[in-house]
C-alpha cells in the first residue's frame, strides 16, 4: 500500500484512452468491410449492359421544373443532371433502379421497369423532429415513449434577456423556477424539475446536457435560444436512469441546430430593450428618519443622548442649507431608473450533401442602473458584454458515415463596480439620509481640485456608499470554450437497424478579474453663510485619500473537462408488428480544478458509465422498455463504487386498438397511458470529496509553545476535518411515473399528464445525536436521510388555423412538487415533549421559528411571561409562544411555520394568436405555495456598525417608519417592534412576525408582431421581415407590496427588471 | 447468423475492456494522504499532537476566556469598547447566560467559528488525549525516557481540562476510553458521574502522572511551561481543596439531584476527612514546590529595585508575583503568554488613544475590601473609625509615594496596606512603570477624572469605575507618546497556580481541621502578608481591629483566611471561582456594581457613588448550564438544577 504511489496518475489516464482507442478501431474495421460490400455489388452490376434510353423530366410539388436534380442509377456510379427546364434522358436496362436527389428535397428512388419515360415529383423533405422525441442519448418515436418527458418549442424561452434561464419559469410543466436578482451576470434563476428532494449539502440541480455533453446551469443561462434545436426536460426514472448517478434530480437535455441540405439560410435579429426595476423598497424621509432616531436613542435608555438636534432638525427641514443640512435619497442619487440593453445574433445555415453547417454568433450588452460620476474618466456602471460563437458541421464521409463537428465559444467582458450590484443596494440601504451629502461642489479653497468631494464625517470612515461605488472598478473576463467531434456509422448494410456512434468532448473554461480604484477623498463643512450660500469645506482624511487609480490583481480560475462516449444502437421492425430497438452505450467524465486549494481538490473528478435501453412496440399499441445505467465514480469507497440502476416502463396507445376507431377517435384522436419504475442515482451529495478517507491536518491545529520567552519549542496540532466512512455512497430514488396523454379534435388539443412519486434514500446527513462529549472534532455524516416527492405535472396545448387564416396557439401547464422528510436522524424530540421540532412529514424546505403572540404591551407583561433566551427584551418587543410552556422561550418552541422557501406549485398560461402579419401574444406566469421571510436583521434601523474598517449606519424603510411600536402608542400588532439603536436579537429571530406568503402571479411576457408582407419582401429579396416589441415583468399581482416578490427575502438586493424591447428579426 | 455472432463479441469485448479498465480509473486518491497514523509516525508529529492537545489549555488571563475575570464582581467594563468591545463572558454577570447558547461553553461550542465566543469544547482534548495515550507507542524514533514523561503530561492535561470543566459543571461524564466513532447512538449517550467519582478520576489521573514528570525543569528556554511534579501536585491539592469545600461537600441544595440511574450527583454527607485529605495534598505540593526551588516572590530581588524606595518595593511584591517572567513564585505558567488583552484593558492609558483600552475596572468594593495599612479591613480598623472613606483629601507629603501631593482625592486611597497601592490604579495614584521605573518621585499620576486625563477623556477608552487593576500590567510596558501608535506590551506568564495560592488554600484546609486555629494554620497566612509588610494575622487584629478575638475563632479565622486570598489573588480571576467553591456567590454578587462618575472632572461630582448594574446570582447560577440541544441528543445526560 505504502510504496507504489506516485505511479497512480500516469496509470490511471489509460484505460479511457484505450477504450477510444479500441472504438475508433472498431469504427475503421467496420467502414472497411462495408466499403468491401458496396464494391462487390457494383463489380456484379458492371457486368450488365445498358439496352436502352429513358428520358423524363422532375417537377417540384407545384408543378414548376427543377434544374440541377442528380439521378444516379442505384449501386453504380452513373448518372446525369436535369437540365434548365428539367429535363433528362438516361441510358439504363430493365432492372435498374433510379435514385432523384436534390439539396432539401426528400430523395425518391423509383425501379426502371418498362418504362421509356418517367415524370418524378420531388417533396420537401419534412422536419423529423416533429415525430421524434429527443431521449437520453436518443430520439425516439414521440409515439413510442412511456417515459415523462416535456419537451418546448425553443422559441417559447425566447425572452428580451440574455440570459436562457429567466424565461424558464411557468413554461414546462414538471419544473419549479424563480428569479431573485436582476444584476445582469447575476440572474440566473433556480430551477428544479419536480421540487428538490433532497437536503443533503450536495447536488439538487438537474443534470444539463448541451449535445450530450455535462455543462453547468451557467453554462445553459449563457446559450441563445435561436441556436437551440430542442429542449426537453426529463423526469422519469426511465427517462433519465440512463445517466444512472448523475440524474436523480431530473435531466434537461438540449441539442443545438444543425444545418440542413438547401441553400443558404440567414437570420438575423437585432434587439433593444429598456430596463427599469420591477420595485424598489421605499426609504422613510430624513425628517422622520431624525425623529425616529431620537427617539430609538430614548426609548431603551432613559439617559440616552439624541443624535440629531432639534436645531438641525428644523433647520433640515426648511432646506436651510442643502450642504450643513444635508438630505440624501441615495437610492436615487445612485440608481437610474432606467437602462438600455442591446442584443443582436445571426445564424447562417445551408449545406449540401457533403457538408451541412450551421454557423451562429451573438453579441449582447447588458448594462447596470448604476450612476456614473462625471468626474471620472472610467464607468463604474456595470456593463456586461456577451459574445457567443457556435459552429456545427456535419459531414457526410461516407454514404453510411457522418462526422459532426461543434465548435462553440462563450465570451464574457464584464465592468462593472469594485462591489457587486447588489451589495451597493445593500450599502445605499445601510447610510444615514442626513450625515453627509454625496458630494460637495468646490468651495473657493478646493476650487481646483481634481478629485470629486466626497461627504464624509469624523475622520472619514462613515460609508459614503456613492463613494464607494464611483472609486472604482471591477473588470473580469471569462472564455469557455467547447469542442465536439461526433462520428456516426451506419451498419444497416450490414445488419439492417444497426448503428454506431462515438462522441468525444472537451471543454475548458477560464476567468481573470482585477480592480482599479482610488480611494476617496472625504470632506465635510465647516462653516455656511446663510445669508450668501457660501460655504467652507474641511478634508477629513487628508493622508487616505489618493488622486490616481491603484491596481489590484483578483482570482483566476481555470478549469477543464473532458467526455467521450460510444454507443450501438439496433433498431428494427419485423413483420411490421414487433418493433425492436437496442442501445448500449459508454461514456467517460473527467473533470479538473486548476483553482483546487488542496491535494484533495485537485484530484481529478472521474465518472464512468454504461448504460442501454431495450425497447418493444408491438403493432404500435403495446409498449415495453427497459433501461439501465452502471455507473462509476471516484468519490466513493472500492466497495461502494458501482452502482446498477435499472428501470421499466409499460405503454398502451389505446387510440391505436382497432375498437377505438369508431366515432370516439373524432373526439379523442388519442389516448396513450404509460407507467414507469425504477432508480436513479445522485453522486453529488456533497461538496467534500472522498468519504472514505479521512481528513487530518497535522501541523494546521492549534498552537502551543514552550520557554522562558515565548520561544522555545513551538508545535502546531492537529485536527481531523473528517472522519473516513467507507460506507459512504450516493442517494437513490425510487422514481414511479403515471403518466396520460389525450389528444382532443383531431389533435388541436393535446393533453399531457403526468403524477409521479419519489422515495429517495440515502440521502447524506450530517449524524445528529452525537453528543459534544464525544469530543469529535467535526461531526461525522451518514448515508441515512430519506424523502418523499409526489406531485403532477399538467401541459394542455390548443392549435387551431382559422380557415381565413387566423392561427391560435394556447398553453397552460402547471406543477405540483411536494417533496417531505421521510426519515430525517435528529434528537428524539418526542421523548423531550416537544414534538413540532421533528422534521419528519413536512416539507423539505420547511421553516422552523417562534409563534408571535404581538409585541409586549408593557413592562408588567414582560414580567409575567416566559423567558426569553435571545438576549434583552421589554415592552414593545416581540412575545413569543412557549409552546412546550416549560417557563422559557428557547429552541424547544420552534415549530413549522409557513409553507416551504421555494414554491410547491409553479404555473403557466399563454395565448400567442396571429392574422394575416400580424401576431400577438403574452404569457402569464405564477407560483404559489411557498413562503418567505422579511430580513428583519438587515432592515433594523439605526444600527451603527463596522465593516471593512467603515461605519456603516442602517436606513429607515418606509414600512417600518409607517407602523411601530412606541411608546406614544403602544400597538401590540405593530409591523415593527420597539426601536433601538443597537441590535435587539429578540426581534430578529425567524418568527410567523416577519413571515410573508410568496404567491404571486404575473405578466410574465407579452409581444406584438409585425411582419412585411411577402411582396415587399419579396421585392427587397429578402425571406421573412418581422418587427416586435416585446416586455416581460410587465404586471404583478401579489399581497405583498414593499419589493418585488419573487425576490422573496432578499428584497434589498439588486431588483427584478421589467423589459420592455423592440426587436428586428430578419431571414433571407 | 454469423453477424449477430459477430456483434455479441464485440459487445463483450466493449464490456471486458470497460470493467477491466474502469476500476483502476477511478483510483485517483493517492495512497499517503494524511491520516491518524501519519501524526504517530515519529518523534516530530506526535509531539506536534502532544502541543495541539495543550492548546487548548484556556487562557486564564482572556477577558473571554476565563469567566474568573468578567463574569463576577470583581471588573466591570464599559459597552463597545474600541479594543476589545464587549466580551462574551461579561454577559454571564448581565444576566444573560442561558440554555439555547450559554456563554463560556466549554461543553458544547464548536471548535471554532461562529459560536465559539471565546469558549472552545473541552471534550475534544480529552478525546485527543486518549488518542494519544493509545498510540504514542508507535514514532519509530520516540525514545523511551521521553515517552514516559509525554504520557505523564498529557495525563495531566487531562486532568486539568477535566477540573476545568468540573469547576463549571460538576458532575461530569468520565472517559477513559474514547468511544469508538462507530458506537451505537446508545453507547454514545453517557452519563453524568457524580462529583466524589469525577474528583477521584483526576485525582488518579494526576497520581499516575506524577512520578514520571520532573521536579523541574532544566532547559528554560525551550522547555519553560512543560508539567512538572510541583504544578501536578499543586493541580491535585487544588482539586481535593474544592472536593472539600462547601458547594462540593455536603451541599444539601443539591439534594435532588439525581439522575435516571439513581445517582445522587453531588454528596449529601459533609465529610471533613475532606479537608485534612486536603491538607495533606497541599503540604505535600508545598514541600515538593520548595525542593523545587519556588518561593515567595521578593520585587527586592529585581535589578530594577536599586533605586526603590522599600514602600515601593513593598508595594510591587505582589504585583511582581503576577507579572514577574517566570518568578520563582510560579508553580505553574501559562507558557503562550497571551496577557496582552487583559493588560490593554487594565492599563492606565497615560495617554489616550495609544494603543490602551483602560476600560477594565475594579468596582468600589473590591477597593474597600483591600486590608488598611494596619493589616486589618478598614471597617474594623480602630485608626478608620469616624474616618469618612469618601470624603475629599489632598495628597500631602506624607503620603506622597503613592500619592500625587497636592492632587485631591478621597481618604479611601488614603492609608492603606502595600497590596492596594500595587494592584490598584486609582484617581491621583502614582504608577510606577509606564516607561518610569526608576525614580520613584517622578512617577506618573493617574487621574481618573474626565478633564484631567492626559489626552482628554474618551467614551470608547475610560474605566467603568474610575480604577484599573495595575498589579496584572507588567511594569516593562509602555506607551507611545505618538498618538494612534500601538503601545508596547510586556508580555510575560500568566500564573495559573502561584505558590501564594498553595499557601492560603493550606492554610484554609488547616483551619478547617482543627478546632480552633493555631499556629500551624497562621503560619502560611502570615508568610504571605509578611511579604507585603503585614504583621501576622493574630497580632495585626490584636493591635488593630475593633474585632481583636476574630482570629481565635474557626470561623473568624475562615473569613480572614477568605478575605486574604480575595485580597492577595486580586484580578487572578480566581474569586469568582473561590465564591463558588465556598457557597457565598449569593452573597457577594447580589450586590449593585458601585464605581465614581466617571463623566466628571469636579472632585465634588466625580467621587459620587453610582450604581453602575444591579448584580444578580441566583442558586442556578452555581453551575454552568448545559447547551438544550446536548440534552436533546443524549436522553441520559441531566441538565444542571435550575436551568
Amino acid at each position: 500500500m505504502k510504496k507504489k504511489k506516485m505511479m497512480l496518475f500516469r496509470r490511471k489516464t489509460l484505460p479511457i484512452v484505450s477504450i477510444f482507442f479500441l472504438m475508433f478501431l472498431f469504427n475503421s474495421i467496420a467502414l472497411l468491410a462495408l466499403d468491401e460490400f458496396d464494391c462487390m455489388n457494383i463489380e456484379k452490376q458492371n457486368g450488365l449492359q445498358q439496352n436502352r434510353t429513358l428520358r423524363g423530366k422532375v417537377l417540384d410539388e407545384n408543378g414548376n421544373p427543377l434544374p440541377g436534380v442528380t439521378i444516379t442509377v442505384v449501386g453504380s456510379t452513373r448518372g446525369v443532371i436535369t437540365d434548365t427546364n428539367g429535363n433528362y434522358s438516361i441510358d439504363i436496362n430493365s432492372e435498374d433502379e433510379l435514385e432523384f436527389s436534390f439539396i432539401g428535397l426528400e430523395t425518391q428512388r423509383i425501379k426502371v421497369e418498362n418504362r421509356t419515360v418517367l415524370y418524378v415529383n420531388l417533396k420537401e423533405k419534412i422536419d423529423e423532429l416533429e415525430e421524434v422525441t429527443i431521449v437520453a442519448f436518443g430520439k425516439q418515436k414521440k409515439e413510442s415513449v412511456i417515459s415523462s418527458i416535456q419537451a418546448i418549442r425553443p422559441q417559447e424561452l425566447r425572452m428580451p434577456s440574455s440570459n436562457l434561464t429567466t424565461a424558464f419559469a411557468g413554461r414546462m410543466a414538471g419544473m419549479i423556477s424563480y428569479q431573485t436578482s436582476g444584476e445582469p451576470g447575476q440572474d440566473d434563476a433556480s430551477f428544479f424539475i419536480r421540487g428538490i428532494t433532497s437536503f443533503g449539502t450536495g447536488k439538487i440541480n438537474p443534470l444539463i446536457l448541451i449535445d450530450n455533453v455535462e455543462v453547468t446551469s451557467n453554462d445553459l443561462s449563457r446559450l441563445h435560444p435561436d441556436d437551440i434545436e430542442s429542449f426537453s426536460i426529463l423526469k422519469d426514472a426511465t427517462a433519465t436512469t440512463l445517466y444512472g448517478a448523475r440524474g436523480a434530480n431530473g435531466v434537461i437535455l438540449v441539442t443545438t441546430k444543425e444545418g440542413k441540405e438547401g441553400s443558404i439560410k440567414v437570420s438575423v435579429r437585432v434587439e433593444n430593450s429598456i430596463s427599469s426595476p420591477t420595485k424598489q423598497i421605499e426609504m422613510a424621509d430624513p425628517i422622520t428618519y431624525m425623529n425616529m432616531a431620537n427617539e430609538a436613542a430614548r426609548t431603551r435608555n432613559a439617559l440616552g443622548v439624541d443624535p440629531y438636534t432639534q436645531y438641525k432638525i428644523d433647520n433640515t427641514k426648511n432646506g436651510t442649507d442643502p450642504y450643513a443640512f444635508p438630505t440624501v435619497d441615495w437610492m436615487d442619487i445612485m440608481f437610474k431608473d432606467v437602462t438600455m440593453n442591446q442584443r443582436a445574433n445571426i445564424n447562417i445555415s445551408g449545406g449540401g450533401k457533403i457538408a451541412r453547417y450551421y454557423i451562429a454568433g451573438s453579441v449582447s450588452q447588458d448594462n447596470g442602473i448604476l450612476n456614473r460620476d462625471v468626474t471620472n474618466l472610467f464607468n463604474n456602471n456595470i456593463d456586461l458584454k456577451k459574445y457567443l460563437v457556435r459552429s456545427n458541421i456535419n459531414l457526410s464521409l461516407t454514404k453510411t458515415t457522418e462526422g459532426i463537428i461543434r465548435v462553440h465559444g462563450t465570451f464574457e467582458d464584464y465592468s462593472g463596480p469594485l462591489k457587486s450590484g447588489t451589495e451597493l443596494y445593500n450599502l445605499a440601504l445601510n447610510v444615514s439620509p442626513v450625515r453627509f451629502p454625496a458630494y460637495y461642489e468646490p468651495d473657493k479653497k478646493n476650487a481646483h481640485a481634481k478629485h470629486t468631494l466626497f461627504g464624509g464625517y469624523d475622520q472619514g470612515q462613515y460609508l459614503n456608499p456613492y463613494a464607494e461605488m464611483v472609486r472604482g472598478f471591477r473588470e473580469s473576463n471569462s472564455s469557455t470554450m467547447m469542442a465536439q467531434i461526433e462520428l456516426k456509422q451506419d451498419f444497416s448494410k450490414w445488419i439492417e437497424g444497426l448503428s454506431g456512434r462515438v462522441m468525444g468532448n472537451t471543454q475548458r473554461y477560464s476567468k481573470f478579474d482585477l480592480t482599479r480604484s482610488f480611494n476617496p477623498f472625504y470632506y465635510t463643512t465647516i462653516s455656511y453663510d446663510r445669508r450668501t450660500g457660501d460655504y467652507e469645506l474641511s478634508q477629513l482624511n487628508p493622508q487616505g485619500g489618493t488622486e490616481y487609480l491603484s491596481y489590484n490583481e483578483g482570482g483566476k480560475t481555470v478549469s477543464s473537462s473532458i467526455y467521450g462516449e460510444a454507443s450501438i444502437l439496433y433498431n428494427n421492425i419485423f413483420s411490421e408488428l414487433h418493433d425492436v430497438s437496442g442501445m448500449l452505450i459508454f461514456t467517460g467524465r473527467q473533470s479538473l480544478n486548476g483553482n483546487a486549494g488542496s491535494l484533495v481538490e485537485s484530484l481529478p473528478s472521474r465518472n464512468i458509465g454504461s448504460a442501454g435501453r431495450f425497447t418493444y412496440g408491438y403493432d404500435s399499441k403495446y409498449l415495453a422498455e427497459f433501461n439501465f445505467g452502471y455507473n462509476g465514480s471516484e468519490k466513493f469507497d472500492k466497495g461502494h463504487r458501482w452502482g446498477f440502476f435499472p428501470s421499466f416502463g409499460l405503454g398502451w396507445i389505446v387510440s391505436n386498438e382497432s375498437f377505438w376507431a369508431r366515432g370516439i377517435s373524432d373526439i379523442i384522436s388519442k389516448l396513450k397511458i404509460r407507467g414507469t419504475y425504477g432508480l436513479v442515482g445522485n453522486d453529488a451529495i456533497s461538496d467534500q470529496r472522498f468519504f472514505y478517507l479521512s481528513q487530518v491536518n497535522i501541523n494546521q491545529g492549534g498552537n502551543f509553545k514552550l520557554g522562558y520567552n515565548f520561544s522555545g519549542i513551538n508545535r502546531n496540532g492537529t485536527t481531523i476535518s473528517q472522519y473516513e466512512n467507507p460506507l459512504i455512497t450516493w442517494e437513490i430514488a425510487y422514481k414511479q411515473n403515471l403518466g396520460l396523454e389525450v389528444g382532443l379534435l383531431e389533435g388541436k388539443i393535446d393533453i399531457l399528464a403526468d403524477l409521479y412519486k419519489e422515495h429517495r434514500i440515502n440521502i447524506l446527513q450530517t449524524r445528529a445525536d452525537i453528543p459534544s462529549t464525544m469530543g469529535l472534532w467535526s461531526t461525522p455524516q451518514a448515508n441515512v436521510g430519506e424523502a418523499t416527492g409526489l406531485g403532477i405535472d399538467i401541459s394542455l396545448d390548443y392549435n387551431h388555423i382559422f380557415s381565413n387564416g387566423l392561427w391560435i396557439i394556447a398553453r397552460g401547464n402547471y406543477t405540483y412538487a411536494r417533496s417531505t422528510y421521510e426519515f430525517y436522524e435528529e434528537s428524539d424530540y418526542a421523548r423531550a415533549g416537544v414534538p413540532w421540532r421533528s422534521k419528519i412529514g413536512y416539507p423539505i424546505a420547511q421553516q422552523w421559528g417562534y409563534i408571535v403572540e404581538g409585541l409586549f404591551i408593557d413592562d408588567a407583561e414582560v414580567e409575567n411571561s416566559p423567558r426569553q433566551e435571545f438576549g434583552e427584551f421589554a415592552a414593545g418587543d416581540i412575545k413569543y409562544k412557549d409552546l412546550n410552556a416549560d417557563g422559557v422561550i428557547n429552541e424547544l418552541d420552534l415549530s413549522p411555520i409557513g409553507y416551504p422557501t421555494f414554491p410547491e406549485i409553479n404555473y403557466g398560461f399563454g395565448v400567442s394568436t396571429g392574422y394575416k402579419n400580424v401576431d400577438f401574444s403574452f404569457f402569464f406566469q405564477g407560483s404559489a405555495r411557498s413562503s418567505f421571510w422579511i430580513n428583519a436583521h438587515s432592515l433594523t434601523p439605526f444600527i451603527r456598525y463596522t465593516s471593512g474598517g467603515q461605519i456603516l449606519e442602517t436606513g429607515l424603510a418606509k414600512f417600518i417608519a409607517d407602523d411601530y411600536w412606541s411608546e406614544l402608542s403602544p400597538n401590540p400588532q405593530a409591523k415593527w417592534p420597539r426601536l433601538a439603536n443597537y441590535r435587539i436579537p429578540n426581534n430578529t429571530q425567524r418568527s410567523t412576525k416577519f413571515m410573508r406568503d410568496g404567491s404571486f402571479l404575473r405578466l410574465k411576457s407579452a409581444e406584438i408582431g409585425y411582419s412585411l408582407p411577402q411582396k415587399i419582401t419579396n421585392n427587397l429579396k429578402l425571406g421573412q421581415v418581422r418587427f416586435y416589441v416585446s416586455g416581460t415583468n410587465l404586471l404583478l399581482f401579489s399581497k405583498f407590496d414593499l419589493w418585488d416578490i419573487e425576490m422573496g427575502g432578499n428584497g434589498l438586493g439588486y431588483p427584478l427588471q421589467k423589459v420592455v424591447n423592440l426587436g428586428v428579426n430578419v431571414s433571407f | 447468423m454469423k453477424k449477430y455472432f459477430f456483434v455479441f463479441v464485440l459487445i463483450v469485448i466493449y464490456y471486458c475492456t470497460f470493467f477491466v479498465s474502469c476500476s483502476d480509473y477511478l483510483d485517483v486518491v493517492p495512497d499517503n494522504i494524511p491520516t491518524i497514523d501519519h501524526a504517530f509516525q515519529n518523534r516530530h508529529e506526535a509531539e506536534g499532537f502532544l502541543f495541539g492537545i495543550f492548546s487548548n489549555l484556556p487562557n486564564s488571563s482572556h477577558l473571554n476566556e476565563n469567566p474568573g475575570l468578567t463574569s463576577g464582581d470583581e471588573g466591570w467594563l464599559i459597552e463597545n469598547a474600541f479594543a476589545f468591545p464587549n466580551p462574551m463572558a461579561w454577559r454571564i454577570a448581565k444576566g444573560e447566560q442561558n440554555t439555547q447558547s450559554p456563554i463560556a461553553n466549554y461543553w458544547s461550542s464548536r471548535q471554532s467559528g461562529g459560536d465559539s465566543q471565546g469558549a472552545h469544547r473541552l471534550w475534544t482534548p480529552i478525546r485527543d488525549a486518549n488518542v494519544f495515550l493509545d498510540n504514542i507507542f508507535k514514532p519509530f524514533d520516540l525514545e523511551e525516557h521521553e515517552r514516559v514523561q509525554w504520557i505523564a503530561e498529557v495525563k495531566f492535561i487531562k486532568a486539568y481540562y477535566y477540573f476545568w470543566l468540573f469547576r463549571m459543571y460538576g458532575p461530569l461524564p468520565i472517559f477513559k476510553e474514547n468511544i469508538p466513532i462507530s458506537a451505537s447512538p446508545e453507547e454514545v449517550q453517557v452519563f453524568r458521574e457524580s462529583v466524589e467519582e469525577v474528583v477521584e478520576y483526576i485525582v488518579s489521573l494526576l497520581d499516575e502522572s506524577i512520578p514520571d514528570l520532573p521536579l523541574q525543569i532544566m532547559d528554560l528556554f525551550s522547555d519553560l511551561g512543560r508539567p512538572t511534579k510541583p504544578m501536578a501536585l499543586a493541580l491535585k491539592a487544588q482539586v481535593l481543596t474544592y472536593a472539600a469545600s462547601p458547594m462540593y461537600n455536603g451541599n444539601t441544595d443539591y439534594a435532588n439531584f439525581i439522575d435516571s440511574r439513581g445517582i445522587i450527583l453531588f454528596p449529601q454527607e459533609y465529610k471533613p476527612d475532606k479537608w485534612q485529605r486536603a491538607a495533606d495534598a497541599l503540604k505535600e505540593a508545598i514541600d515538593i514546590a520548595h525542593e523545587a526551588g519556588h518561593e515567595l516572590f521578593d520585587f527586592g530581588t529585581t535589578s530594577y529595585s536599586k533605586n526603590l524606595s522599600e514602600s515601593t518595593i513593598l508595594a510591587m511584591n505582589v504585583r511582581g508575583a503576577v507579572v514577574e517572567r517566570w518568578n520563582p513564585e510560579v508553580i505553574w505558567g501559562d507558557s503562550r503568554g497571551g496577557t496582552i488583552v487583559y493588560q490593554r484593558e487594565a492599563f492606565f492609558g497615560i495617554y489616550r488613544k495609544h494603543g490602551t483600552g483602560m476600560t477594565y475596572g475594579p468596582p468600589l468594593t473590591i477597593v474597600e475590601q483591600f486590608y488598611s495599612k494596619n493589616g486589618v479591613p478598614i471597617d474594623e480598623d480602630v485608626d478608620w473609625q469616624g474616618v469618612d472613606w469618601y470624603g475629599l483629601k489632598i495628597g500631602d507629603n506624607a503620603h506622597n509615594r503613592f500619592i500625587r501631593e497636592g492632587f485631591t482625592t478621597i481618604n479611601l486611597h488614603f492609608n492603606r496596606e502595600y497590596r492596594f497601592y500595587g494592584s490598584v490604579t486609582f484617581d491621583g495614584g502614582l504608577y510606577y512603570g509606564a516607561g518610569k521605573i526608576t525614580d520613584d518621585k517622578d512617577l506618573h499620576v493617574t487621574p481618573f477624572r474626565a478633564n484631567l486625563q492626559p489626552g482628554g477623556f474618551y467614551t470608547a477608552y475610560h474605566s467603568p469605575t474610575g480604577y484599573n487593576p495595575k498589579k496584572v500590567v507588567h511594569y516593562l510596558t509602555t506607551q507611545s507618546t505618538v498618538a494612534n501608535s500601538d503601545a508596547t506590551y510586556y508580555d510575560y506568564q500568566w500564573p495559573i497556580i502561584r505558590l501564594a495560592d498553595l499557601y492560603l488554600m493550606y492554610a484554609e484546609a488547616l483551619n478547617e481541621t482543627k478546632g480552633i486555629p493555631d499556629a500551624d494554620v497562621y503560619e502560611y497566612i502570615d508568610k504571605v502578608r509578611k511579604r507585603s509588610g503585614l504583621d501576622g494575622v493574630a497580632e495585626s487584629w490584636q493591635n488593630h481591629s475593633i474585632k481583636p478575638d476574630k482570629p481565635l475563632t474557626k470561623d473568624g479565622m475562615r473569613k480572614i483566611i477568605q478575605r486574604e486570598r480575595m485580597i492577595e489573588l486580586a484580578f487572578e480571576g480566581i474569586r469568582f471561582w473561590d465564591l463558588r467553591r465556598w457557597k457565598l456567590s449569593e452573597e457577594y454578587m447580589n450586590k449593585p456594581i458601585r464605581g465614581w462618575n466617571v463623566y466628571e472632572t469636579d472632585p465634588n461630582e466625580f467621587y459620587k457613588v453610582q450604581n453602575i448594574f444591579d448584580l444578580k446570582f441566583e442558586k442556578k447560577d452555581y453551575l454552568w448550564p448545559i447547551q438544550t440541544s446536548e440534552l436533546l441528543k443524549n436522553k441520559n445526560l441531566i441538565q444542571n438544577p435550575g436551568w
